[in-house]
């Protein structure tokens, strides 16, 4: 299946025709991406009608590259203003804009899109060799597996927490509170909506985080009198590249995000922020030298991006052998097979061979389309950090009211896109970190469900945590986790330290 | 660089944008507007989007989908019931905005039978199944094991009132079982609850066929009965639950298009007459099968009284007085 397969896909997916949807894909995908706020899912949602006037095997193929073209650019904004273009770039802001600031731009947009390309290219890889295999590692997982996973994830949030460990943990419990707004998504019960239709729906993400970071950013650049993100000078485009030892450390990191965020990506509602996030963690634990990151460590830029595309991708194992999407943007891709006939599951493989392996094979193509596409540009996206703020400062703020708009057509969104970036602003003023509120943001729900469906599952008895054995061993690594934390936090300095200077930026 | 990019945007948007020729009539003349109150790769955003591209070659109009999901549906029907009654703003209407909604939400903002039905288009059956290595070979038996134990017996809920919610209730009703004594697991969505019946975390799950037939193909669940008064056609060997022995299980999860209260006749007429006449389309028929909605035309004038009798039913299944 696999010898014929491959092949014949890639030798389809190189038409012209088909290198042309990649590249405008691609291109789309990027420029969207780069808006703040909207991300793949916006971008893919207001292209779907495409899919029904273009051939099949061509629309999966634009709307797969706008989606890695979305993933991409939301990184560039992350990197050179501060601002995420989407959520899975939020910890790319770390080390990405402090790399900005010191006139390293080009060196971080360049290894977020080689580490994309090799988690494109490892993902595309380990989906034509063990995709259908792992596919039901998806339904392995079911409520009380989730609820360890997060739980454990929460250790993270622990350690984003920047300089005060009460005001990371304070944050995280605000977001979680925040998500919790409006209906309830399992029974629809309304929960503090004040008699407010508006709020009926609860806060989405995108506006929460376009204020906190993008809205946020711009009153304070704007207040405290900033001419230009980057004062001094940028060389040509292939200077800004990173070489020796700094690229050999952004490559390693990338393999290892490559492979976190592939293995995670595979399981269902696994976002491609949270892993981004524990790719991050992940790199400055190992460190030898944690106090570089948040400093301009460029494996906080590396890794994260790795990890997210690799989520990205991973995400299509479960959705083409089983039909079973992992993020709304996959939902949409799962929307754009069907209404083409293309019905996934494991005959995809064997009915629509050379379609699937065509789409495969242009997963491989768009990755490449992505990175020599953007290399040369990087020089180009650099020099936006030279642009006089009072000019690049209303188009961000125009820009991301327009994302804040776009993911649910509402207007009431873009007010809170506006309150979200007071809230920001004075946020950033008392050194209150937003990350973990993002965090607890996109945590927040996912604990409450699956620990709600858990007990509905085992008639309210915890004892579903100890059966199920790898829901259990999530639930043992994440307290021996915290032990370890604590007891070093009292004990070694340079522990403490790593916890305490984690991201002083955000 | 930057010239290229805006050609290919160019030529994607002429893609993607067709035909905006304007025909000189009274109704239709500009462009309309469906709102779809869940977000764009569900079924209802999905045939929403067929029907919308089959009407604007028929009227040689513009018809735009725009997905406003959240809240229960409410804000965007309220949206559009507040819209000005001209035909130009219209929803895509499901039982979940209508015959269920004040289930979910008792305070609604509106009456929810004070709309203008346009006319329905499409359905789409519940489908009970179970996991593969599930002891249930019949519906017969999964209800046995209801009857013996109601409190260890897991089914799929999406919460409030939904269709799966519906059907479970007919079938506990029709088998004397009181819903409050078994034990529902309640998920976001469709899909979600058919993945964690494959994965055998509940004992019986239902779900649309587009959710099911992915995995059903899979080997990871197997079809007990379609909750329908006729088989499916993708599923021609799956008995319906009348067949399994258990008639008045049904629900038909309908499609159709609603607008505000008191729109003019001729745009009512207007649109039952256009969603007829496509529902004749063979590319929106093809469409339709692939996303697995059987075509269920109803004129705009049978629609209120289907509905309200479905509501009727749903008060009686929920015990609201």
């Amino acid at each position: 299946m696999m010898e014929v397969g491959f092949l014949e896909g890639l030798a389809a997916a190189l038409t012209l025709t088909n290198l042309g949807y990649a590249l405008a894909g691609c291109l789309l995908g990027t420029m969207v991406g780069v808006l703040p706020g909207l991300g793949p899912s916006s971008a893919m949602a207001i292209l779907l009608p495409s899919a029904i006037y273009l051939p099949p095997e061509g629309s999966i193929i634009v709307l797969a590259a706008i989606y890695y073209g979305a993933m991409y650019g939301g990184s560039t904004t992350a990197i050179l203003m501060n601002i995420p273009g989407e959520v899975a770039s939020v910890v790319t802001t770390i080390d990405g804009f402090a790399m900005t600031k010191d006139g390293r731009a080009g060196q971080a947009l360049a290894i977020s899109a080689v580490g994309s390309f090799i988690a494109g290219i490892g993902g595309t890889v380990a989906i034509a060799l063990i995709g259908p295999a792992v596919a039901g590692l998806a339904l392995a997982f079911g409520p009380p597996e989730y609820f360890g996973l997060v739980t454990f994830s929460m250790i993270a949030l622990v350690s984003f927490s920047g300089n005060s460990l009460v005001k990371g943990i304070a944050m995280g419990l605000a977001g979680m509170w925040l998500a919790s707004l409006g209906t309830d998504p399992l029974t629809g019960a309304q929960r503090m909506n004040f008699g407010s239709i508006d709020l009926m729906r609860g806060f989405d993400l995108v506006p929460v985080l376009v204020g906190l970071f993008g809205v946020a950013e711009v009153f304070l650049t704007a207040q405290e009198e900033i001419k230009q993100i980057y004062t001094g000078k940028l060389g040509r485009w292939w200077s800004m590249l990173p070489r020796g030892k700094e690229l050999a450390r952004g490559m390693t990191a990338s393999l290892r995000g490559t492979l976190s965020g592939f293995v995670l990506g595979i399981l269902p509602g696994m976002l491609p922020a949270l892993t981004a996030y524990l790719a991050y963690d992940l790199e400055r634990r190992i460190s030898r030298t944690p106090e570089r990151f948040g400093n301009g460590a460029i494996e906080g830029v590396a890794a994260p991006e790795a990890a997210n595309n690799a989520t990205a991708m991973g995400g299509f194992i479960p959705l083409l052998s089983l039909g079973v999407p992992t993020s709304p943007a996959l939902a949409i891709m799962l929307g754009a097979l069907m209404i083409n006939g293309v019905q996934p599951g494991p005959a995809l493989f064997g009915q629509h061979a050379l379609m699937t392996w065509t789409v495969i094979a242009s997963m491989l193509i768009a990755n490449a389309v992505l990175l020599f596409l953007n290399l040369p540009l990087v020089g180009l996206w650099a020099r936006l950090s030279l642009v006089p703020y009072r000019i690049l400062g209303p188009i961000i703020l125009a820009v991301c009211l327009v994302g804040a708009f776009a993911p649910r057509n509402s207007m009431f969104d873009v007010w809170t896109a506006l309150g979200f970036g007071l809230i920001g602003y004075a946020m950033r003023k008392g050194d209150w970190p937003a990350a973990p509120l993002i965090l607890g943001f996109l945590l927040g729900p996912l604990l409450e469900q699956s620990l709600r469906q858990s007990l509905s599952i085992s008639g309210g008895s915890l004892s579903i945590f100890f059966e199920r054995s790898v829901a259990f061993g999530f639930l043992l690594a994440a307290c021996l986790l915290l032990a370890l934390i604590t007891y070093f936090k009292s004990r070694s300095l340079q522990v403490a330290k790593l916890i305490e200077e984690s991201n002083a930026e955000v | 660089m930057f010239k290229r990019w805006i050609l290919s945007v160019g030529a994607v948007l002429a893609v993607a944008v067709p035909g905006a020729a304007f025909a000189q009539r009274d109704y239709p003349s500009r462009p309309i507007e469906i709102i779809v109150p869940f977000s764009p790769g569900g079924s209802t955003g999905l045939t929403a989007r067929a029907v919308g591209t089959a009407l604007e070659k028929h009227w040689d109009n513009p018809v735009r989908v725009v997905n406003k999901p959240g809240g229960n549906t409410v804000p965007a029907v309220q949206e559009v019931m507040q819209a000005n009654p001209d035909g130009y703003t219209v929803l895509a209407d499901s039982p979940a905005s209508a015959s269920m909604l004040e289930v979910v939400v008792p305070t609604l903002p509106f009456e929810v039978l004070e709309r203008s039905f346009l006319g329905m288009i499409a359905q789409t059956p519940m489908i009970f199944v179970v996991p593969s290595n599930s002891p249930f070979e019949t519906l017969e038996q999964a209800v046995d094991a209801l009857k013996e134990d109601p409190s260890s017996f897991s089914w799929t809920s999406l919460g409030g009132a939904g269709a799966q919610d519906y059907t479970f209730r007919q079938l506990f009703k029709s088998v004397g079982v009181d819903v409050a004594n078994t034990r529902p697991v309640a998920s976001k969505g469709g899909s979600e609850a058919v993945t964690m019946t494959a994965g055998g975390n509940v004992m019986l799950g239902a779900g649309s066929w587009s959710a099911i037939a992915p995995l059903e193909s899979a080997g990871n669940l197997r079809v007990l009965a379609v909750a329908a008064p006729e088989r499916h056609p993708g599923l021609p060997d799956a008995p319906t639950t009348a067949e399994s022995g258990f008639p008045g299980v049904e629900i038909l999860f309908w499609f159709a298009i609603s607008g505000p209260a008191g729109l003019p006749d001729e745009v009512v007429s207007e649109w039952s007459e256009a969603l007829e006449a496509v529902t004749q389309d063979p590319e929106l028929l093809a469409t339709l099968r692939n996303i697995g909605m059987v075509p269920y035309f109803h004129a705009a004038g049978e629609m209120r009284d289907m509905v309200t009798s479905e509501k009727a039913v749903v008060e009686d299944l929920w015990a609201v007085k």
